[in-house]
């Protein structure tokens, strides 16, 4: 195996800072209390941020127009795509989240560590959205309590918040490195690798890998030398190796501290643009068609992945042998990735899955009526006229505009809800997604046939 | 034991200001009257102490107005201590040196001007000629080596083929750099992670009085106390540091370390001790017998047999009870952190600094959030690193050689001659407890150049001073890290024109660097110290790490990010790096990653020698001396958070506020217990005198119950024999009632052998 290459790796800045962005999403499954409780916690720090007295006064006065909910529809979907998870992290403090909620230990311990909740699997746009619904009166009555002002999130931030929500799911903090110690024995590694002059002498010696601290990057050499690797590991009659949750996290936490440290590489946070962009430059697309089952390999919007960067490289890795017999068949240059490369790649795949999964508009019809919506709204010609009607948002409704909506206008609504005794929504799993997709869908316009029918058979 | 009500009920109404102010009139100078003055604000560094605040300096039509602390920087985030706040006033003392100046030969003597170009070739001529007739000639005493100026001084001296980089480093961060290099295999610096700690022991440490990193630690200081901390304070007087804990011990001084390794006996006996830490990241904490069947005691045995509280409270002269009740908080507490004397003003015995040490090994709490961290380095080396150069080896010269031992050498009449020597950013004359002898050895050396801006009491012994533009005044740097020792380096611009015949000391190292000949000047390829800046700044852009200074959340962005092993800095080439950090203040990297034993202990096995330790213990099973029915007290020497060691003392706001707890300034304060006091016949805001076998010195009595009844405590920062209006003959030096120690003695761990025992009486009126 050849000596680690640097190309690739965040060095100064290899390119223009990019910001991390993010694009639209929709989807989900229920996943029982812990989501919600995770949700309810994600809710809660987006909450602190106002006086609820405020907000129903702020909220009071706003009898919102077909219009003027559209061009807000609008703008959410413009900036869905826009979200930068570090101004996100910016508007986290600021609006005192931090005072409640940690993030990988940085904050509040009131509420949970907002970086350590994957435990709960995968999260939508869409399922965050709906779970802020489910826990606003409970929070506005919170804060009513405790005197807290509510201060308005406009679409644009509720982008950014989402963004870095996601972020802080997706990359990984250091692992553990006795875990990494032990990963690298019980797989084997240490049979052919030695760590600092300790371990086997077939393969090179991993401390001269330790300055990448990013798993990414790790999972790039690997790839690179994949090849090699498996023809020397079948000479030797070992098997390939199926890393598994944080191993690959904690593997390098290990090199990490078997090195003196001093030299550290990064990475840049992935960009999606780049990477939906490389997905098809680079082959990938040639086998994975996203949204679709007909691809060589799976689907990867859809297939069961890991939540994590790290995750995802590692899942990369145990699928090297044979994505690498594809590829070379195919002769798609997907071989000889470079770790940015890699992880621009990786970020466009969780940003689909985040913000691309789509809902059900026959089940969001459901909702729109189980939910008592069309009480109050009306879409298609039907439903009611307290609230603006909801037809000229077709095709603009977002995960980011149903939350700033919510935000904005939660508080009157909730006042008129309590007003003709209908109880305030609470969405589970996938249905914040499915209402989404039903107001999306194209046949919703006044005059038209009843959502019902318009819902069947999509 | 003293709580905060006691110690302010015993200071409430007693204290009186003795301010004395001299006269502070300035010659008037015509203004001119501006309506509307341009005004605008320049980012500098504050380098009156090692922290390197920085500072946003405001100007009208280019005159600095205000200075106020940059929001931006990571040490101070806009905040300033006194010091900072104080230091427009050393660009504008009227006392400032206005240009260089040579001393007169012949019989009149004093001083004369000398133009800049004559005091380069002066040094330039002496430094070839020295180094030409051997190695180990050449000499260079500086503050520290955190600036590239006092880095190209060094580089200058070991190219000319000596080892002699002397650093005036304080008394604790010199204990501690043996400390390290012993039990870690590696030197410093260290950081305290206050904020972090849930249970702070601080043993003499007077951090809030005199410690060095003053804005860091203040502000760490109060993160930890508005997480709820506990904080315990022992030492011979209470002091800030005490006056702002939750209890005071009154402990003898010099018994730091008995009273760690009295706490840590403590842990051990009843449990606290984290086992798990000890076995991981420790060696020679239990029994063990070597290869050949030797058995080896651990510290474990040592400390158990050797360290019980009824001996450490007869030791200390703190209550048992006490003891036995700190130890079992401390023990129980998720975070606790045990801070040795890093703040202390004379010499610090290093097993005071090994015994807290361990005691925090014991409780582990080394490498770990709350704990004692091993600073990361800046990510480029240091231009005077020996490795990196020609070695000059001398033998002879002690590793950890301070001023004292230089002059030791110095005066040593077996030694090979220094004949040049270059003294920058220091005042050993003044700061040091042996300065008269410091005096006498620069006396010695035919060639003695200071680049001090005033003339202090070490310039006074030069032959030629070649005054160095203040901070404010140049472009210029510094290296350090924040109280999460994370590395940074600041940059500033010149924010004012220089009100002197001054100049970058920099550019002119490089210069004289570039006279000699051709194997030192290969040493410096810079034609002046912007190159250099720029060549810094490019290998800081190659070394891929870290950001520019930038709002707290966006560095705790920065550093979210560097943990998950990405990173988005706000700049894309050397030269956009150079631009942000001028216009920001600097760059910082500002992660920490715990768990690097390679780094953190580089010698064999990657763990804190204990074993190693003990060679640091030897004399401390000897008793303290019995003061009780003597009329003698120990002196207690403490620096004051103003003053300091008084290298500042040419400020009259420093001046003034020199004793901010007894409001006494212009003048040397002496706190002395009311008792003790009473016995002598000495009344409060009396002049008094202190002697000892060494000397005598004046005082005014400052009488409390926050101090020993067997201890008299005195600050430094006065009795200076230069400097200025506002600094010759104010005050007094204590330094003047110490012996002068040994290097052995020095290094020696017995904090009695180095006791000062001094009468105390009222001023005889002539």
């Amino acid at each position: 195996m050849k000596g680690p290459s640097t190309r690739g790796v965040a060095r100064g800045s290899a390119r223009k800072p990019a910001a991390t962005t993010f694009g639209p999403i929709t989807t989900g499954v229920a996943r029982g209390a812990a989501l919600v409780a995770f949700m309810a916690a994600v809710t809660a720090s987006l909450l602190l941020c106002g006086s609820p007295a405020a907000a129903a006064q702020s909220t009071a006065k706003s009898s919102l127009s077909a219009q003027q909910l559209n061009a807000l529809a609008i703008e959410a979907k413009d900036k869905t795509f826009r979200g930068d998870a570090a101004t996100g992290w910016k508007l986290f403090r600021e609006k005192n989240c931090l005072r409640c909620h940690s993030v990988w230990g940085q904050g509040g311990d009131v509420g949970p560590d907002l970086g350590r909740t994957r435990t709960l699997g995968h999260v939508t746009a869409g399922q965050l959205a709906g779970t802020m619904w489910n826990h606003v009166p409970r929070m506005w009555e919170k804060m009513e309590e405790g005197g807290i002002r509510l201060i308005p999130i406009s679409p644009e931030e509720m982008s950014h918040l989402f963004a870095f929500l996601l972020f802080i799911r997706y990359a990984s903090e250091p692992g553990d490195a006795e875990a990494g110690r032990r990963a690298l024995d019980d797989y084997g590694c240490s049979n052919c690798h030695s760590t600092a002059a300790e371990g086997g002498n077939v393969g090179p010696d991993l401390a001269e890998w330790a300055r990448f601290v990013n798993p990414v990057v790790w999972a790039q050499k690997m790839w690179t030398h994949a090849g090699q690797m498996r023809e020397t590991m079948a000479d030797m009659g070992v098997e390939w190796p199926q890393f598994d949750g944080d191993d690959l996290n904690n593997i390098v936490a290990y090199i990490r501290s078997s090195t003196t440290g001093e030299h550290k590489e990064y990475l840049e946070p992935g960009s999606i643009s780049r990477g939906r962009s490389l997905f098809e430059k680079r082959g990938c697309a040639s086998c994975h068609k996203l949204g679709s089952s007909d691809g060589i390999g799976p689907d990867l919007q859809k297939a069961e992945l890991p939540e994590t960067l790290s995750g995802i490289a590692a899942r990369m890795w145990n699928h090297a042998p044979k994505m690498l017999e594809k590829i070379k068949e195919r002769g798609v240059g997907a071989d000889t990735l470079e770790a940015q490369d890699m992880a621009d790649i990786i970020t466009y795949l969780i940003a689909r899955r985040y913000f691309l999964a789509g809902g059900d508009a026959k089940e969001g019809w459901k909702v729109f009526f189980e939910k008592q919506c069309v009480t109050c709204h009306a879409i298609g010609g039907w439903g009611g006229k307290i609230g603006p009607k909801l037809s000229p948002i077709k095709g603009n409704a977002s995960p980011i505009l149903m939350a700033h909506v919510m935000w904005r206008f939660g508080p009157n609504m909730l006042a008129q809800m309590a007003d003709r005794g209908i109880p305030w929504p609470h969405f589970q799993g996938s249905e914040m997604a499915d209402l989404i997709a039903f107001l999306n869908q194209e046949t919703a316009t006044d005059g038209d046939e009843s959502p019902g029918q318009a819902g069947k058979g999509r | 034991m003293l709580n905060r009500r006691q110690f302010l009920l015993g200071v409430g109404g007693g204290t009186v200001l003795l301010g004395m102010g001299a006269g502070c009139s300035r010659p008037a100078k015509p203004a001119t009257f501006i309506a509307n003055p341009e005004e605008h604000w320049a980012n500098s560094i504050c380098q009156l102490c090692p922290s390197a605040c920085g500072l946003k300096v405001r100007l009208a039509n280019g005159h600095p107005v205000t200075v106020s602390g940059n929001p931006l920087h990571p040490v101070n985030r806009g905040g300033l201590c006194a010091r900072g706040a104080a230091s427009l006033q050393l660009y504008y003392d009227p006392d400032r040196l206005s240009g260089p100046i040579v001393r007169r030969q012949g019989l009149l003597g004093g001083w004369g001007p000398l133009a800049w170009s004559e005091g380069i070739s002066a040094l330039s001529e002496h430094i070839a000629k020295a180094s030409a007739r051997g190695r180990g000639r050449v000499a260079v005493i500086r503050g520290d080596n955190r600036d590239l100026t006092s880095q190209l001084l060094g580089r200058l001296v070991r190219a000319s083929g000596s080892s002699w980089v002397v650093d005036s480093k304080s008394p604790g961060e010199r204990a501690m750099e043996r400390v390290l290099e012993r039990m870690h295999g590696r030197g410093g610096p260290v950081v305290y992670d206050l904020a972090g700690t849930d249970f702070l022991l601080s043993l003499h440490s007077d951090i809030l009085d005199s410690a060095a990193q003053t804005m860091s630690l203040q502000r760490a200081f109060a993160e930890m106390r508005s997480s709820g901390a506990y904080f315990v304070h022992a030492g011979p007087r209470m002091g800030i540091t005490g006056a702002k804990a939750d209890a005071w011990l009154p402990a003898r001084p010099g018994s730091a370390g008995v009273l760690a390794l009295g706490v840590a006996h403590m842990l051990i006996k009843e449990g606290y001790e984290r086992a798990d830490f000890l076995r991981d990241h420790c060696r020679g904490f239990d029994d063990w017998t070597d290869e050949a069947g030797v058995h080896h005691e651990g510290a474990r045995s040592w400390i158990l047999r050797e360290f019980s509280p009824t001996r450490v409270a007869e030791h200390s002269g703190v209550e048992m009870d006490d003891i036995i009740r700190i130890s079992r908080q401390f023990g129980a507490s998720k975070r606790p952190l045990a801070l040795g004397p890093v703040g202390a003003a004379v010499t610090v015995a290093p097993f005071d600094m090994m015994a807290v040490h361990v005691l925090n090994a014991v409780a582990g709490g080394i490498d770990v959030p709350g704990g004692v961290l091993i600073a990361r380095g800046t990510p480029f080396a240091a231009l005077d690193e020996p490795e990196k150069m020609e070695p000059g080896v001398i033998d002879s010269v002690p590793a950890d050689a301070g001023v004292e031992e230089f002059a030791d050498w110095v005066l040593g009449s077996n030694n090979p001659p220094i004949e040049v020597c270059v003294i920058h950013d220091a005042d050993p004359v003044f700061s040091s407890e042996n300065g008269e002898r410091v005096a006498e050895a620069l006396r010695k050396i035919p060639f003695v150049l200071s680049t001090s801006a005033v003339m202090n009491d070490t310039a006074e012994n030069a032959d030629v001073v070649l005054p160095g533009s203040l901070w404010i005044e140049k472009r210029c740097d510094a290296t350090g890290m924040d109280g999460k020792a994370y590395p940074l380096v600041s940059l500033s611009v010149a924010a004012a024109r220089p009100r002197a015949d001054t100049r970058n000391i920099a550019d002119v190292t490089i210069e004289v660097a570039r006279g000699l000949v051709p194997k030192v000047k290969a040493l410096f390829p810079w034609s002046g110290y912007d190159e250099l800046i720029e060549a810094r700044a490019k290998a800081l852009y190659a070394a891929g790490v870290g950001d520019t200074f930038a709002e707290s959340h966006m560095s705790v962005w920065t550093q979210l990010l560097a943990r998950g092993g990405w990173r988005s800095p706000s700049y894309d080439s050397p030269r956009s790096l150079l631009a942000s950090m001028e216009r920001k203040g600097g760059w910082s990297d500002p992660a920490y990653y715990h768990g690097e034993w390679r780094r953190i202990a580089p010698h064999a096995g990657h763990r804190v020698d204990l074993e190693a330790g003990r060679f640091l213990a030897s004399g401390v099973s000897a008793s303290l001396p019995d003061t009780a029915g003597h009329e003698e007290l120990m002196l207690n020497v403490y620096s004051e958070i103003s003053l300091q060691t008084g290298e500042n003392g040419s400020l009259p706001y420093l001046q003034d506020s020199a004793s901010p707890l007894s409001q006494a300034g212009w003048t040397l304060s002496a706190e002395l217990n009311a008792e003790t006091a009473a016995e002598l016949g000495i009344a409060h805001g009396s002049p008094i005198e202190i002697s000892s076998a060494q000397g005598v010195i004046k005082a005014v009595a400052v009488l409390s119950a926050c101090v020993r009844p067997d201890v008299v405590a005195v600050h430094t920062g006065g009795g200076r024999s230069a400097g200025g209006r506002y600094a010759a003959g104010i005050g007094a030096n204590p330094f003047v009632l110490s012996p002068s120690f040994s290097h052995e003695v020095r290094s020696a761990a017995s904090a009695e052998e180095r006791a000062v025992m001094v009468s105390v009486q009222p001023e005889r009126r002539a």
